[in-house]
């Protein structure tokens, strides 16, 4: 609430100022997501605007109103419940002043920080970038990293008699009521200009998460009955990522490909071609279609139903759809539009409506889902 | 090399950031909910509330 508070003010303050000095840009979204047994509302605002000559600031606030049939997320029978998730960020990005055509001149370095607050898990992300344009500004390279630190407690659970105790480490007995995960993380990504129509991405993302990362409210189906959820404690993430665009001139078309490859140490690898076409409809309004694809295997400790289980040795057991081989695919159609084909004049002229809506098939336990964006961005001057 | 007065068609929006910051923002959460191969985004997740 503070956060709003502070963006209407900024968008207040804009209008009331002088001659235009500065440039920003605030953006309203709401987002609805449905499937079988869940539903998602999520309103947010997005703010970004200069600071000095060479500074941009951009922050965000948002709250995710989740309604579910079970606190343990994919969990085949449990009662319905509904909470809040709070998340804000800041960040900060800094062109650097070096003197003329030194690469000094050519860096930009900044920093983000998230903080997100739910019933049962509170998580802190601050982090750090540095990205270069290099070779006359036809390639741009950029390299990052951050540090996530999450806490999660068993205060979700639906039980008068309070919640499950909690194996914060697999090797010793659940005997806590909450439990850390930190996440260390990292990534390098390069663009490169191709032609007057066509430029290309790869980038390579790396983090290590340490501590908790099971359910303490969903257990799994073993010979011996159900046990509470076990995952390793430690897990090294990787992914690879590549794209392209191509702008054909003629048709005024927009062709976006992408594909990514993820592996981690739990055995699972995803791959996840992507497709979008993007039509310039005149020169106020277009629209865009995007077909995603995604399959993953399965971690090494998945299984539908565990034999019993030797109570001597770390079992490591699941009830996670998200840790199973499933594969699934999205579809997408967006609509954007400037306000000056409305008639609209000013500031207002440039604002762009947004409506974005999508179909997503998933061939596990959480079913079909349907997601819808609506969205306004409003440049603002100050 | 592709001179800065060539770039006319590099600068339009379908050729740089299609996608909002809030619809990327949501779109990675969504996948982090749903999927287990997080990554590839450029930035490191957190504040799930859904492992």
């Amino acid at each position: 609430m503070r956060l709003q508070l502070v963006l209407v003010a900024g968008v207040v303050l804009a209008a009331l100022a002088g001659p235009a000095r500065a440039d920003g840009e605030l953006a309203a979204r709401g987002v609805y997501y449905k499937e079988r047994s869940t539903r998602v509302i999520q309103p947010m605002l997005d703010a970004m605007f200069d600071a000095g000559e060479r500074g941009i600031v951009n922050a965000h606030f948002l709250v995710d109103a989740i309604t579910s049939a079970s606190s343990g997320s994919g969990a085949a029978n449990a009662a319905a419940f509904t909470e809040r998730r709070y998340e804000g960020g800041l960040g900060y990005t800094h062109e650097l002043d070096g003197p003329k055509h030194s690469f000094v001149d050519k860096i930009r370095i900044g920093g983000d920080s998230k903080y997100s607050t739910e019933s049962d898990y509170t998580s802190f992300y601050v982090g750090g970038r540095v990205e270069a344009d290099v070779a006359q500004k036809n390639a741009t390279i950029a390299l990052g990293g951050g540090l996530s630190s999450d806490n999660v407690t068993n205060a979700g659970a639906q039980s008068p008699m309070g919640g499950p105790l909690i194996q914060c480490d697999v090797t010793s007995p659940a005997t806590s009521g909450e439990c850390s995960l930190t996440t260390y993380g990292g990534y390098a990504s390069v663009s490169q200009i191709l032609s007057k129509d066509a430029l290309v991405a790869v980038s390579y993302d790396l983090a290590k998460l340490d501590g908790y990362q099971a359910n303490p409210y969903r257990t799994a189906i073993t010979a011996s009955g159900l046990v509470p959820e076990v995952h390793p404690n430690s897990r090294l993430r990787q992914a690879w990522a590549a794209s392209a665009r191509y702008y054909i001139e003629d048709t005024h078309t927009t062709l976006i490909a992408a594909y990514r490859y993820y592996h981690d140490d739990w055995h699972i690898r995803a791959h996840t071609p992507e497709i979008r076409i993007i039509q310039e409809v005149g020169k106020l309004a277009d629209a865009s279609i995007r077909y995603r694809y995604y399959h993953q295997s399965a971690s090494f400790f998945y299984l539908e139903r565990y034999p019993a289980l030797d109570m001597n040795t770390i079992n490591y057991v699941t009830d996670d759809p998200k840790m199973s081989a499933y594969s699934g695919s999205t579809m997408e159609a967006k609509l954007g539009v400037l306000g000056e084909e409305f008639g609209l004049t000013g500031n207002w002229a440039g604002a762009r409506f947004e409506g974005v809506l999508e179909y997503i098939i998933q061939h596990n336990r959480f079913g079909d889902a349907v997601v819808a964006h609506v969205a306004l961005t409003l440049p603002f001057s100050y | 090399m592709v001179h800065a007065h060539q770039r006319e068609n590099l600068a339009k929006r379908s050729m740089t950031e299609d996608r909002a910051p809030g619809e990327l923002r949501y779109d990675a959460h969504e996948r982090g909910s749903r999927e287990a191969a997080e990554g590839g985004t450029g930035q490191p997740g957190g504040g799930c509330g859904c492992n």
